[in-house]
């Protein structure tokens, strides 16, 4: 499991990226103390760190020049600044990518995965999500239930993604549709519930009946 | 401004300050015509006389109007190089141009002042300004993730809410950044289509709240050379306006090689002809402001703005009803942009 270090000031920001990279299958911790930044670092000997830009005291600049002197760690910089100077102040200083706030937390995880398998050559493994003896495997866009497999189309797949991770949850026609979209799937309505009902033909075909709920006017639930 | 219109009023304003020496030169003339007569001189001794006084005479009036012409034309020629040539005003010969003098080193100075002082509270405003635009960010950053562990109707009302400070934020920090410093333009190869499909990532929920469509129709590998935050930005205020006044329908995002155009249209309510011409203005807003209260115009202010920079051409094609589409021409290969 990769260990990831947070230097963020903001504590819902730190909380809420710490919460969603546990949730991709990382090992976080959260900076507290920032005069002793490096304590933490070599405590935890992360094998990446997310450095926010602006920090009490000394800026992540510095930081990110401290953690060069001793390591070659990947070094994500978290930033409001969004200018190209940032940027490539920031590079010059040996970070190796930037995001710029407000940032989505799926972009973020992109990001995250991309920076360590470059580092370390292997991406780390995407958790395999299970309910109800149901197997969903994202980055192969399989499903797997008792012994038996399918295939997902790739809006299947996010779809199902989707309800997996936020089981017991209504999830909202609208957040999924938005999740497609964000993967350059433009559909509409009509497509939605066309896929819906594929993906849940598909899920009857491997014998987990009933996986899908549909909640009237709610969304879908998995059951 | 021709030789011909100020020689003329200057000759007679020169004749007119003059006045007062050409009345006494009628006066002794007059005064030395009586005595003349009275003392029964002959006539054209008289007129000899007066013939040999006009010579000088005639011959310092033309030299005192050359040299007045040539002053009045030297000042004059100084307004150009305002206000540092003001060191180079003619020596003063009468008082008044002394005085007068005077007046201008003491209103150049106070000007400097005043320039120091406005730029000095300017760079204070821009900086407090980015400032802000940066603090901004951490709390619509946090309160975005807050918002993303939510997923009903409330939730997603204040995303959409959320989302539009953020642009705004956005705007003014780009507002800011566009005259202060033009070296942040940085030009390389732009994926157009990756450009378009990063911003439908970030339109996406917007899309989905209105019901809207997207078509994207601009081939993979179609690179431009341009800044791709600018170009983002410049693009990403057309596709905003597009979702903002369109109701039914949806948007399309295509690219047509043979103008090197990209084409953002929609089926929204338009623009009317009046309006159309002025759209690009600041703070402009028109009949759809009008409609729309959320309109500033500031957003194709700035993104007329970002394409001139960029060399881009934009314009926007509209008929009320009918929908708008907005054109970006991209410069030639090779053509010299900033």
């Amino acid at each position: 499991m990769y260990r990831l270090l947070i230097v963020e000031d903001d504590p819902i920001i730190a909380g809420a990226v710490a919460d969603s990279l546990r949730g991709w299958g990382y090992e976080t911790r959260i900076v507290t103390d920032f005069e002793q930044v490096m304590r933490d670092f070599a405590d935890f000997d992360p094998q990446m760190v997310l450095l926010d830009l602006k920090l009490p005291r000394y800026g992540g600049f510095h930081w990110c020049r401290e953690i060069r002197r001793i390591s070659t760690v990947p070094i994500l910089f978290l930033t409001s600044a969004g200018d190209n100077l940032t940027a490539v102040t920031a590079m010059n200083m040996g970070a190796d990518d930037l995001i710029a706030k407000p940032f989505d937390l799926g972009v973020l995880a992109a990001k995250v995965e991309a920076l360590l398998r470059r580092a370390y050559g292997f991406a780390p493994a995407t958790p395999v999500h299970e309910h109800r003896g149901l197997l969903h495997n994202p980055a192969e866009a399989t499903a797997h239930y008792a012994g038996e497999q399918a295939a997902l189309t790739r809006n299947e797949n996010r779809i199902l993604q989707t309800l997996m991770e936020h089981r017991g949850q209504v999830v909202s026609r609208e957040l999924l549709m938005t999740r497609l979209w964000e993967t350059d799937s433009y559909i509409d309505e009509n497509t939605l519930t066309v896929n819906v009902a594929r993906l849940r033909r598909k899920l009857d075909g491997l014998g987990a009946q009933d996986y899908i709920q549909t909640r009237k006017g709610e969304g879908y639930l998995l059951g | 401004m021709s030789k011909q219109s100020t020689d003329k009023p200057l000759f007679l304003f020169w004749l007119r300050s003059r006045a007062m020496a050409l009345v006494l030169l009628l006066c002794c003339t007059l005064i030395f015509a009586l005595v003349l007569w009275a003392y029964r001189v002959a006539w054209h001794a008289a007129a000899y006389a007066g013939l040999l006084c006009l010579l000088p005479l005639a011959l310092v009036f033309v030299v005192d109007y050359l040299r007045s012409r040539a002053r009045y034309r030297a000042i004059l020629h100084l307004e150009e190089g305002l206000p540092e040539s003001l060191t180079y005003l003619p020596v003063p010969i009468e008082p008044g141009e002394q005085a007068a003098g005077r007046l201008l080193t003491a209103m150049e100075a106070l000007y400097r002042r005043r320039v120091t002082s406005d730029d000095q509270r300017y760079r204070q405003m821009t900086d407090y300004y980015t400032l802000w635009g940066h603090q901004i960010k951490t709390p619509i950053a946090a309160m975005r993730l807050l918002l993303a562990q939510e997923d009903n109707r409330m939730a997603r009302q204040l995303s959409g809410e959320l989302f539009k400070i953020e642009q705004y934020a956005e705007m003014a920090l780009h507002y800011m950044r566009l005259d202060s410093q033009a070296s942040d333009f940085v030009f390389a190869p732009c994926d157009l289509q990756e450009v378009c499909a990063r911003l439908a990532r970030k339109f996406a929920a917007m899309f989905v709240a209105k019901g809207l469509s997207l078509q994207i129709d601009v081939p993979k590998g179609t690179v431009q050379r341009s800044d791709e935050k600018w170009l983002s930005l410049a693009l990403e205020q057309l596709l905003s306006n597009a979702i903002k006044y369109t109701a039914k329908g949806g948007v399309r995002i295509a690219w047509a090689a043979d103008t090197r155009t990209l084409t953002v249209s929609d089926t929204g309510i338009g623009i009317s002809p009046q309006d159309l011409p002025r759209v690009f203005e600041q703070g402009f807003t028109g009949y759809n402001g009008r409609v729309d209260r959320e309109s500033t115009g500031i957003g194709l202010f700035l993104c007329r703005e970002v394409c001139r920079r960029l060399g881009i051409g934009v314009r926007l094609d509209a008929q009320p009803g009918q929908g708008t589409q907005a054109m970006l021409r991209f410069p030639p290969e090779g053509a010299d942009v900033e």
